[in-house]
């Protein structure tokens, strides 16, 4: 893979106007995001800071990074970052955009699947036996319809079964 | 009062409280005082400085006839002063005062061994009554101050300068090297961090300037010389002729209409014509035109069009005789040759321009009427800026930051983003530094319209195949990747270099300027817009480079700081300078002029001698050290008070004692700072302050060895922070370098002899570097003791 990196306007601007409302141009590359970042801490090379310069350059390869799933959403950086950028809500666009384009890890799709299906984002025979032991009643099922509906109007549930197949 | 023949000195030591007291004997010092010649009177006080101190020196004066007055209480630093002005009111001259320092250099230092202590501080007050004895009075010398003022340069700082000097009532002479006021704020589009039009904020002022009663503007001349000193400069200044009579031109223009030649315009960067007769822009000050002679084709079109008859091809250079009692350098800077950086490619790629040609290109009065073109006349839409071109580059010589041009090209990409939004801009740069008021929201602002940062130096530039693009390769550094990024233009942000003339100035006004060729201050921070030579002050970029706003903060800074000068009428000046002594012995060698950064000896060509112009003089010493002759003296650090002082510290156990020669400003204030801070050190070192480590000539040195001192320390300022300039310099010089190789051929180990460097704030460093000679002195004594020296004849040329 060659070095040598271009930087695409029209991609670039293509981001600006998808993450909207968010002033991610004004980031400085200070770095705060990273720092603060648990994820970043424990996982190798996962650096939101990058994420975010890399589809400032325009780069294509933001959407296909794998590493973007890591960002656990937990909003430190988002809560730190001094202009506002809130690299959260980029990183969540960014991992909508790569949803659209088909470029999603297997496991995030089966993670998907199984909220349309259940209503639960694990599935646990154990919980319903620890409740069993405590006297509680087992988990009621959850109303799926609803899910599914948001899903529809989001565009989850195409992309998810698109995935599928 | 003049100094009896008959020294009757008197002798107050101080107990200071317990900070002297409890460690020196102050008894038994009064009485060693009293066993010393020429003391008539002794008296120990708790406080000296107190009223009632004061008081009993006052008394004794009378009482006993004194002519000299030693106390031996604290650091100079903090009460000589003080003590001056009490002999003073007493009725004796200040510069016969004497003052000992037994305690920041004594019992501060020394409070674990009173004896040492007690025996030092006898010591001291012996080489302070010794100097004392030879004292004479000495006047501070008073000089008027001519209220008039010349002001060099008329771009914005020297406008600004001009005009608070000319509206605090004083006569302001403002010489220009162009044709115009104005400078490179002139040639400017927008100003930042606003973006207001910089020709409407700078034309108002230039008209103030030529239409202002107390300015005398003259435009087209250059400074040609200066004598003097603060309050009395002599200065010519060369007026070149217009060719043009500026008294009858009513600036109509019908000249320029009819004038056949085209030229490129200077002021437009050379992107726009002008005709033979011009004048450089519309706003110009003073709006009167001027013929470029080398050009003109002598056609004789414009005298017929002029219906004033001001054409007038017999002008010739005139010459101005000014005199001025202060001076205001506002020379500027230059921008940076854009040439020198080849992997650049300007001046071989049509489509890289220059950040000044850019302010010309985006103007609305420039070349292209303020539409952003290439040279083919196609719309630049991706533009890439280059920062640091000719600045943070030892390569080039230039080191430093220019500190404009980060905001200034920021502004430029906002300029082109206002003229066209779409437009693709990418500033590579190393660092950005937008630290300036507003200038942060610049900068973000900037980001939030879209424009595109790289950290990355770029590292070249190269013309695509077709269509004369550019393709800039950087390494982005924040992701470790390279770039190579496509621009239908390039913009090069200049750096400011020193001005044009600064080395010319700086010879005629004799101010030093810094490494980089940019004037230099006073004190780097405490006197930023003043040069060390008094009466002369710096502003805007020919001290550094600076953006408009500083450069007019600097300007009206010098020119309250000249008023004080000018209001007071008189400044008065230390009686501490060089003189001659021995006239006749003089051969005007003019080594003495060499050695002083203030250009005060003057040799006189017709008698080949020297003249000392005190007013100029700072007193450092150095020309007296350096006097191969003996022909100059220091007033009140003459040669023999000074060795007076070696002979009386090395009375007694000269092989066990350490003599260190001070700077007053550095070392001094170091070893003051060493007994502040009580870092204690061993008691053989007996401390000697001089104005300036460049004072120390070798005679000093050698008597001290030839009297048997164990060794011999000389501690001068850092290298670069000489209060007079390069006075440590030329002490290195003659010390380190040539004395000390000479050492050996006089039968003394070169061990015995120390250059240390010390500053005002190493006091730490002055009492470890005294406690390592004690212990090497210890180590050697029982050889350097039995050392036989082989010293030249006294009064011999050393």
């Amino acid at each position: 893979m060659s070095m040598v990196e271009k930087i695409d306007f029209a991609a670039r601007n293509e981001f600006i106007k998808l993450i909207g409302g968010h002033d991610v141009t004004k980031c400085f590359q200070c770095g705060t995001c990273t720092a603060s970042c648990v994820a970043a801490r424990f996982a190798g090379n996962y650096n939101p800071r990058m994420t975010i310069l890399r589809a400032l350059r325009g780069s294509p390869k933001v959407f296909e990074d794998e590493r973007l799933w890591l960002c656990g959403s937990c909003h430190k950086c988002s809560e730190r970052c001094p202009e506002n950028v809130e690299p959260t809500e980029v990183l969540m666009q960014i991992k909508e955009e790569a949803f659209r384009r088909g470029a999603v890890p297997k496991a995030i799709y089966d993670k998907g699947d199984l909220i349309l299906k259940t209503g639960w984002s694990l599935e646990s025979a154990s919980a319903d036996i620890l409740r069993r032991r405590v006297g509680l009643q087992p988990l009621s099922a959850i109303n799926t319809e609803d899910i599914n509906k948001i899903a529809k109007i989001t565009g989850l549930a195409i992309q998810t079964a698109e995935a599928e197949r | 009062m003049v100094a009896q023949d008959v020294p009757k000195i008197g002798v107050f030591v101080c107990h200071c409280g317990k900070n002297i007291g409890a460690v020196v004997d102050v008894k038994r010092v009064c009485e060693y005082a009293k066993g010393l010649k020429d003391v008539v009177h002794v008296k120990e006080n708790l406080y000296t400085c107190a009223e009632p101190g004061q008081n009993e020196i006052k008394k004794a004066i009378e009482e006993y006839g004194l002519n000299r007055v030693v106390v031996a209480a604290c650091t100079p630093k903090l009460h000589e002063p003080t003590f001056r002005r009490c002999v003073e009111e007493a009725g004796l001259n200040k510069y016969l005062f004497e003052m000992v320092n037994i305690r920041e250099h004594c019992s501060w230092v020394h409070a674990n061994d009173p004896e040492g202590a007690t025996k030092k501080a006898c010591d001291l007050v012996k080489s302070g009554v010794a100097k004392a004895r030879l004292l004479t009075p000495l006047k501070d010398i008073s000089v008027p101050v001519w209220k008039e003022a010349l002001i060099i340069g008329g771009g914005v700082a020297g406008c600004q300068a001009s005009l608070d000097l000319a509206d605090m009532g004083f006569k302001v002479h403002l010489v220009e090297r162009e044709q115009s006021i104005g400078g490179i704020m002139a040639q400017l589009d927008k100003t930042l961090p606003t973006l207001d039009c910089s020709i409407c904020i700078l034309g108002p002022k230039l008209v103030d300037v030529g239409k202002h009663p107390n300015i005398d503007l003259i435009t087209n001349a250059e400074v040609k010389s200066c004598e003097g000193y603060i309050g009395n400069f002599e200065v010519e200044v060369e007026i070149k002729p217009r060719y043009v009579n500026m008294e009858k031109c009513d600036g109509c223009g019908a000249c320029v209409d009819v004038c056949p030649v085209v030229l490129p315009n200077k002021y437009d960067m050379n992107l726009k014509p002008r005709k033979a007769i011009y004048s450089s822009f519309p706003q110009a000050i003073p709006l009167k035109f001027n013929i470029d002679i080398d050009s003109c084709i002598k056609c004789g079109l414009c005298m017929n069009a002029c219906d004033k008859h001001a054409i007038n091809f017999n002008q010739s250079p005139m010459t101005k005789k000014l005199k001025v009692g202060t001076v205001i350098v506002a020379c500027g800077a230059q921008p940076f040759d854009a040439l020198i950086k080849r992997e650049y490619g300007y001046g071989k790629y049509e489509n890289v321009i220059t950040s000044m040609e850019f302010e010309r290109v985006i103007c609305a009065s420039g070349p292209t009427s303020g539409v952003l073109l290439r040279r083919d006349g196609a719309p630049a839409k991706k533009i890439a800026f280059i920062q640091c071109v000719g600045s943070r580059d030892e390569k080039c010589g230039n080191p430093y930051c220019s500190s404009y041009c980060c905001v200034a090209s920021i502004k430029q990409a906002m300029l082109i983003k206002e003229h066209d939004h779409e437009a693709e801009i990418t500033i590579f740069y190393m660092d950005l530094r937008a630290h300036g008021k507003g200038y942060e929201d610049l900068y973000s602002r900037a980001r939030a319209e879209g424009i595109m940062f790289v950290r990355g130096r770029v590292g070249e530039i190269r013309e695509t195949a077709n269509g004369k693009n550019l393709v800039v390769v950087a390494e982005d550094t924040m992701t470790g990747g390279i770039i190579e990024q496509e621009a239908d233009l390039v913009v090069l942000a200049q750096g400011l270099d020193q001005g044009e003339n600064t080395s010319a100035l700086s010879r005629m006004f004799h101010i030093p300027v810094d490494s980089y060729g940019f004037f230099m201050e006073a004190h780097p921070k405490l006197k930023p817009v003043d040069t060390p030579i008094d009466g002369i002050f710096i502003a805007g970029t020919a001290a550094q480079p600076r953006d408009i706003k500083d450069s007019v903060t600097s300007a009206s800074a010098a020119a309250s700081r000249a008023s004080i000068p000018m209001t007071a009428g008189e400044v008065s000046i230390e009686g501490i300078t060089a003189n001659m002594v021995n006239p006749e012995k003089c051969t005007g060698c003019a080594l003495c002029v060499k050695r002083c950064p203030y250009g005060a000896p003057k040799v006189n060509a017709e008698k080949k001698k020297v003249t000392i112009m005190e007013a100029l003089c700072k007193g450092c010493g150095t020309c007296v050290a350096d006097c191969p002759f003996n022909v100059l003296d220091q007033k009140h650090f003459r040669e023999e008070e000074l060795l007076a002082q070696v002979d009386a510290l090395l009375e007694d156990e000269p092989e066990n004692k350490i003599i260190s020669f001070n700077c007053n400003w550095c070392s001094y204030a170091g070893s003051d700072l060493a007994g502040v801070s009580r870092f204690t050190y061993a008691p053989n070192v007996r401390i000697i302050r001089v104005m300036c480590s460049g004072r120390v000539s070798k005679r000093l040195i050698l008597r001290a060895f030839e009297k048997g001192a164990g060794m011999v320390l000389v501690a001068p300022c850092h290298p670069a922070d000489c209060h007079y300039i390069s006075g440590n310099k030329w002490a290195e010089e003659r010390i380190d370098k040539q004395l000390r190789k000479a050492l050996p051929t006089y039968g003394i180990d070169p061990r015995r002899l120390r250059f240390f460097y010390v500053s005002a704030a190493e006091g730490i460093v002055y009492s470890k570097l005294i406690n390592e000679m004690a212990k090497e002195l210890k180590e050697n004594i029982e050889t350097w003791k039995n050392q036989k020296l082989n010293l030249p004849e006294s009064g011999k040329k050393i």
